[in-house]
């Protein structure tokens, strides 16, 4: 069992820092399902390894809302505007990967000091780590759909916070969560084809009305 | 029972008014769902306010008088903004700028965002009270995006984007509390729970318990508008139809509030914890000097009573930061104060900007002689929201300020003071500006009563009679709220 919490986690951490510098929306979205996959087998080792149920469910809509759906309908709505859109981002791929390991680092030394939770607490790291990472790929990104792909980067992070210190929030929460994210994720997908279609553009620099 | 009754309702509405699609009978059901809806919530209010706490579903549902005082403004603003959507919106159709399919969705998600801001202040686990408000979060970024403008667009992506990252710290902040009390009390599904988390909060590490709150300050903070994560608040506030920034403005801030509230309660049962008072108190002054600025330059009408929303939520928030019972009791009462004043004026600069065609209150003029019912509507109102006698939030400021003043926080009053005597100027100023003077000749035409007017007296009724007097019923459900909020009561 060790072996495969070792995998996930390097898969996690990999795949989280890959998106930051991939050029392409398309390899984003791939790499953000890979992660969630990664999420749901890791729930899954453990609830094997505890042998609560509950986790096996967690684990199931995991899989089918944030592996598959969610990545689904990215997908369908890159297809919609143009699959071969690249993720703009305002700095260069050398910079980013730098910012991204200082991410990790902070991670890994602010946590310990938190006394928090038993056991498996590189993961709470991981998940600061991935929690600022996602903030920075939001940052960082232009493209409308590569902030989704950020934001639900962040969300993987907390789900990931809450597993590593008490095996995942109440479980009625974490399914009224995954419903949250979800219509979030249909909601960012309608107004990014909108914007597409409105301003021929899925960049935010062109939301620049508002100001004052 | 009456729980699930009073979220079923507008449930129901919205998905009835969303699969009818003749105008009239929508229009009908809509009014009948909506007055159904305020009666239920207006029974909850006063069940809660008999019997102090109400359960149901097996301690899922959980109200007492904070609930209550909140309860009671979304009921009233939401149902006053309803009413005057029938009107608003007939004249938005006629007028061009929207469609019968899109006119639908509106009284969809209307409802829906209803049903999604009343889930929030009766749940006991406050994990689900995070999932209630991102829900509000998404559903009124459709009412936001309604109209397909570029503008409206951009508003509503900015909504959506800042808030659910701002709130995922506050998701942060309720992993960090969700395992501290599993680390103490063991694992179990009420650990979470308001019920159980309101007698437990001593023994908990008190570091993490501080670091939960501020993670949860700042999170909900950025969906209650506190500067300096306001920045998405006058965009969405002014792109969304009028009824519907009536909702944003007079009911949604204060239901975000209501969770900050629920976790000051929570860590103000610990010793010590004078940081978190001043925190918040900071925030609170913060929002009211960012405010000011854009108060005085602005030209657009519902961009100016937004910002005049972050500085209210700025007093507000003063107010807890002071604390005591009469701080807090007066700081509530100004959250109720300033739903009424604040959605009356969102409704009325709703019916100016359809009557002059323009947003830009440089172009708006006569506003008093033109429209005879909104322009001294608005007047009235702009001058209860800035704080003057002898309207209900004149009552609720000088109650804060004079308990601020009593307790000895000398610096910080006179600060709060001479701010609110700035914004008090410039409000004034501002509406002065739209309300008198000679209308341009194009916009003679006379206002008639109907939809768009009628149901504003409704929340004009509570900022003249709480200026006068507050009933005796009203005032123990202030007092036992701030009770709670400071610990002594449950």
């Amino acid at each position: 069992m060790d072996f495969w919490l070792d995998v996930t986690a390097m898969a996690l951490m990999v795949s989280t820092s890959w998106i930051i510098a991939i050029r392409y929306i398309l390899s984003g979205i791939k790499w953000l399902s890979f992660q969630s996959f990664m999420l749901s087998l890791l729930t899954a080792v453990l609830a094997i390894e505890t042998g609560r149920t509950d986790l096996f469910v967690i684990a199931a809509i995991t899989l089918a809302v944030k592996a598959i759906a969610i990545p689904y309908i990215l997908y369908r709505t890159l297809k919609a505007v143009g699959i071969d859109r690249q993720a703009e981002k305002s700095f260069g791929r050398d910079r980013l990967i730098i910012a991204v390991l200082a991410m990790w680092a902070i991670g890994y030394y602010v946590t310990p000091d938190l006394g928090l939770g038993s056991g498996h607490n590189l993961y709470l790291s991981i998940s600061i780590g991935m929690l600022l990472s996602g903030v920075l790929i939001m940052i960082t990104h232009n493209k409308a759909l590569m902030q989704g792909v950020g934001l639900i980067v962040i969300e993987n992070s907390l789900f990931l916070a809450a597993l590593s210190t008490s095996f995942g929030m109440p479980f009625l929460v974490d399914i009224g969560i995954f419903l949250d994210v979800l219509v979030v994720v249909v909601l960012i997908a309608a107004l990014s084809f909108r914007m597409d279609e409105l301003l021929s553009s899925m960049s935010i620099e062109k939301l620049r009305r508002l100001k004052g | 029972m009456f729980l699930w009754v009073m979220l079923m309702s507008p449930i129901v509405t919205g998905v009835a008014c969303g699969l009818i699609g003749h105008p009239k009978i929508r229009e009908i059901v809509h009014g009948i769902g909506s007055v159904i809806t305020f009666v239920l919530v207006i029974g909850v209010v006063y069940e809660i306010a008999q019997k102090s706490v109400v359960m149901a579903a097996n301690q899922f549902f959980y109200a007492d008088s904070l609930s209550a005082l909140v309860l009671a403004i979304i009921g009233i603003v939401s149902f006053t903004a309803s009413l005057h959507s029938i009107g608003y919106m007939r004249q938005e159709v006629a007028d061009g700028h929207l469609n019968d399919v899109q006119l639908r969705n509106y009284y969809l998600w209307l409802h829906l965002f209803i049903a999604t801001m009343l889930f929030v202040p009766i749940v006991n686990n406050l994990g689900m009270m995070w999932v209630g408000i991102e829900a509000t979060t998404v559903v009124s970024a459709f009412l936001v995006a309604i109209y397909r403008k570029a503008e409206s667009l951009e508003a509503a992506w900015k909504y959506l984007i800042l808030c659910s990252v701002g709130i995922a710290f506050a998701l942060l902040g309720l992993v960090v509390l969700y395992s501290s009390s599993v680390q103490v009390y063991g694992a179990a599904e009420d650990r979470l729970n308001w019920t159980f988390l309101i007698h437990a909060a001593q023994p908990l590490p008190a570091h993490l318990l501080l670091l939960s709150f501020v993670l949860l300050l700042v999170g909900y903070g950025t969906k209650v508008g506190l500067a300096p994560m306001h920045f998405w608040l006058p965009d969405a506030h002014s792109q969304a139809p009028s009824p519907a920034s009536a909702m944003l403005s007079g009911a949604l801030l204060n239901t975000a509030f209501l969770a900050i509230l629920r976790m000051f309660a929570i860590v103000m049962r610990m010793e010590g914890v004078a940081f978190v008072s001043h925190l918040v108190l900071l925030f609170g002054l913060l929002s009211l000097f960012v405010a000011f600025p854009f108060i005085l330059l602005q030209q657009d009408i519902k961009r100016m009573l937004a910002f005049s929303s972050v500085e209210q939520m700025g007093i507000i928030a003063f107010g807890i930061g002071i604390g005591g019972e009469t701080g807090l009791a007066a700081a509530l009462l100004q959250m109720f104060n300033h739903a009424m004043a604040k959605s009356t004026l969102f409704l009325t600069a709703g019916n100016m900007t359809q009557h002059y065609q323009t947003k830009n209150m440089s172009r708006m003029r006569g506003a008093l002689r033109s429209m005879p019912y909104s322009g001294p509507i608005f007047l009235l109102a702009a001058f209860a929201v800035s704080g003057a006698p002898p309207f209900s939030l004149f009552t609720s400021e000088f109650a804060l300020t004079a308990t601020a003043f009593v307790q000895g926080h000398w610096f910080v009053s006179a600060l709060f003071l001479l701010i609110i005597a700035a914004i008090f100027g410039v409000m004034v100023y501002q509406s002065g500006r739209v309300v008198l003077g000679v209308a341009p000749s194009r916009s003679e035409i006379q206002e008639r009563f109907g939809w768009r007017v009628a149901p504003l007296f409704l929340p004009l009724l509570f900022v003249f009679a709480f200026g006068l007097f507050i009933p005796r019923e009203v005032q123990g459900l202030l007092q036992h709220a701030a009770l709670i909020l400071e610990g002594r009561a449950q």
